[in-house]
């Protein structure tokens, strides 16, 4: 009796060990990087995607107006081909791979895509291609001259004024304020190891910040079904490029996180004035340090002038060195920065001779 | 006695702040481009959102490239768009705000109104997304005729890249709306500024090529002249031909 009771335990042991193996083994994150899933037929992203997905004109999770997109998983027809044996095996198990409850019977999908998935792809833009679409900033239509956009005279609402296309297209002042953080500083000493505390005059609001674009929204405007790109582009794998999987941060990270987009001063602006390294770049991952060089900051804030603003960059770093030469405690450069950087060395690019 | 004022020695350099230790090394500099007194047409920036290049050496080290820009030629945007079969009323479009391509500005329903081409591209729109209007205006270019889109830009790119192959640049800036470029991180040394294709204002083509010495922690400011060379620079201008006559018939 004993006997038969351990053979019924150690069997269904094997069972559930087997079951949960092949369980496991067949609910696995699709790989994109599996050998049999980019050679052959599928080599193509096309072969198992389809734009539009019959379902893009229902609502949007991002609540944007609905437009042709890739909004859904491919059909079984890219599966079943190769994964007969697993779909009619373990109950369904392998369904669960796009299916909320892993069985042959299922019916509700995951939401396309699995945000709890680690991503497959990284993008490319090119922001230095593109240059020929940043053209003049849109000059601000109001019927009445507004206090923190002064003009000589007041503006007439004169919808006859083109817009003109420039960064905004894709990188809209935020209205929802992102996590936001310190860029880190490498091969810089501290000046100082006592941090003094942040102090703001102007608490960071979400409009101090930008968004990146986080769907075909903005690029199909150009680019639906591939219009308008170079030959050996024109696919899905011209943007989207294969990466070891990964998490994308959502801290937006900043050496000065006191800078302002939307304040008198910088507002008016042209992105280009300031942003001048990302005309060239055709890889942002490539782009090391700050896309804004301090000479752009220099131009309105290292002037001659009697204004504490427009004369800053010449007064903190002139207040650092005489702390160090006074044999001080460090002065921190706190008018753009917090402390977590503003009280490391001053870089040779921020002094003037 | 001596271990006593090590120690004091010691201690005392280390109750003292961290100092920074770092000699001041030698800093770069800047070159900066301000071209908004050269105006075109309606009295506009012709110089704002253009590329620009910078050159190491002098403008006689680089006789090649000058030699090069002075005999660049480029088609009229006129030109081309009648070559590629465009309305009127499309040169018109661009002409107006100095546009050279659709891709410029904003089309608007009433650009869609006045525009032969616009509306072809807005009812091929409507009818690939399900009558949508809004999507039709948004997404015209995925509806517009590459040769009438992009094939400007092309051209001129592939006349860009014809030189920068022969003369690889250092840096390339676009300039912003008030015709401002900014050449930044420059070891200290002399270059060489220059659009390298011509840019056209007013019928006519310009190419500068200015020779600027930069040092360390300043900025040395070019102003080009639709007239007059500045010292030490190059300037050359030619009429285009104009093919077309661009007045959009019914367009107030």
């Amino acid at each position: 009796m004993r006997k038969k009771i351990v053979l019924i335990l150690l069997a269904c042991g094997a069972g559930i060990a087997l079951f949960a193996a092949g369980s496991h083994a067949q609910r696995r994150t699709f790989s994109h990087t599996t050998a049999a899933h980019r050679t052959g037929k599928f080599a193509s992203c096309t072969s198992c995607h389809v734009l539009p997905t019959k379902n893009w004109t229902s609502a949007r999770p991002d609540k944007d107006k609905p437009y042709p997109d890739t909004r859904n998983f491919p059909s079984h027809a890219s599966c079943f081909g190769c994964h007969t044996k697993d779909i009619y095996s373990n109950g369904g198990a392998f369904c669960g791979t796009c299916h909320t409850v892993p069985t042959m019977r299922a019916r509700a999908l995951l939401s396309f895509p699995i945000k709890s998935h680690a991503r497959q792809f990284d993008i490319i833009f090119p922001h230095d291609k593109h240059q020929e679409l940043i053209a003049e900033n849109t000059v601000r239509e109001t019927p009445y001259a507004t206090a923190h956009f002064v003009n000589a005279s007041f503006l007439v609402d004169d919808k006859s004024k083109p817009t003109f296309y420039n960064c905004a297209i894709c990188h809209e002042t935020r209205t929802v304020l992102p996590k936001f953080g310190t860029r880190k500083i490498v091969d810089v000493k501290s000046a100082s190891d006592t941090p003094l505390p942040d102090t703001f005059t102007k608490p960071i609001v979400a409009s101090f910040f930008k968004d990146s674009p986080d769907s075909h929204a903005s690029c199909f405007q150009c680019h639906y079904k591939f219009q308008n790109l170079p030959p050996g582009k024109n696919n899905c794998s011209g943007c989207h490029v294969s990466a070891a999987p990964y998490f994308e941060g959502k801290t937006l990270e900043r050496y000065s996180l006191k800078f302002d987009h939307d304040r008198a001063g910088h507002v008016e602006k042209d992105c280009a004035f300031c942003h001048v390294r990302i005309a060239q770049n055709a890889d942002v991952r490539t782009l090391k340090d700050a896309d804004v060089p301090i000479a752009s900051c220099k131009g309105c804030h290292a002037t001659q002038e009697n204004d504490p603003a427009k004369s800053v960059l010449r007064t903190e770093v002139a207040a650092r060195e005489s702390s160090i030469a006074e044999k001080k405690p460090a002065f921190q450069c706190t008018y753009c920065h917090t402390a977590a950087i503003g009280r490391f060395d001053t870089p040779a690019s921020h002094k003037f001779p | 006695m001596i271990a006593v004022g090590a120690a004091v020695l010691l201690f005392g350099t280390s109750a003292l702040p961290r100092l920074s230790a770092q000699p001041r090394p030698s800093g770069t500099g800047v070159i900066l481009w301000q071209g908004l007194n050269i105006k075109g047409p309606g009295g506009r920036s012709a110089l704002a959102r253009k590329r620009f290049f910078l050159y190491s050496g002098t403008l006689s080290e680089n006789k090649a490239l000058v030699d090069a820009v002075k005999a660049a030629d480029i088609t009229s945007r006129n030109c081309y768009y009648a070559g590629a079969k465009a309305s009127a009323c499309l040169i018109n479009w661009l002409e107006e705000e100095n546009c050279e391509s659709p891709f410029c500005r904003k089309i608007t329903q009433d650009d869609v109104a006045s525009v032969p081409e616009f509306k072809a591209a807005f009812d091929k729109g409507l009818a690939s997304y399900g009558s949508r209007s809004d999507l039709a205006l948004d997404w015209i270019f995925d509806s517009m005729p590459p040769d009438l889109l992009s094939g400007y830009a092309l051209k001129r790119r592939a006349l860009l890249e014809q030189l920068q192959k022969q003369f690889p640049f250092k840096q390339e800036v676009i300039s912003s709306r008030t015709a401002q470029a900014q050449f930044v991180g420059l070891a200290p040394g002399t270059y060489v500024v220059t659009n390298l294709i011509p840019i056209e204002i007013n019928k006519s083509s310009y190419v500068w090529a200015y020779e600027a010495t930069v040092s360390a922690n300043k900025t040395v400011s070019l102003r080009p002249s639709l007239t007059a060379t500045a010292a030490g620079g190059v300037f050359v201008q030619k009429e285009l031909k104009q093919c077309m006559a661009s007045e959009c018939p019914g367009k107030g």
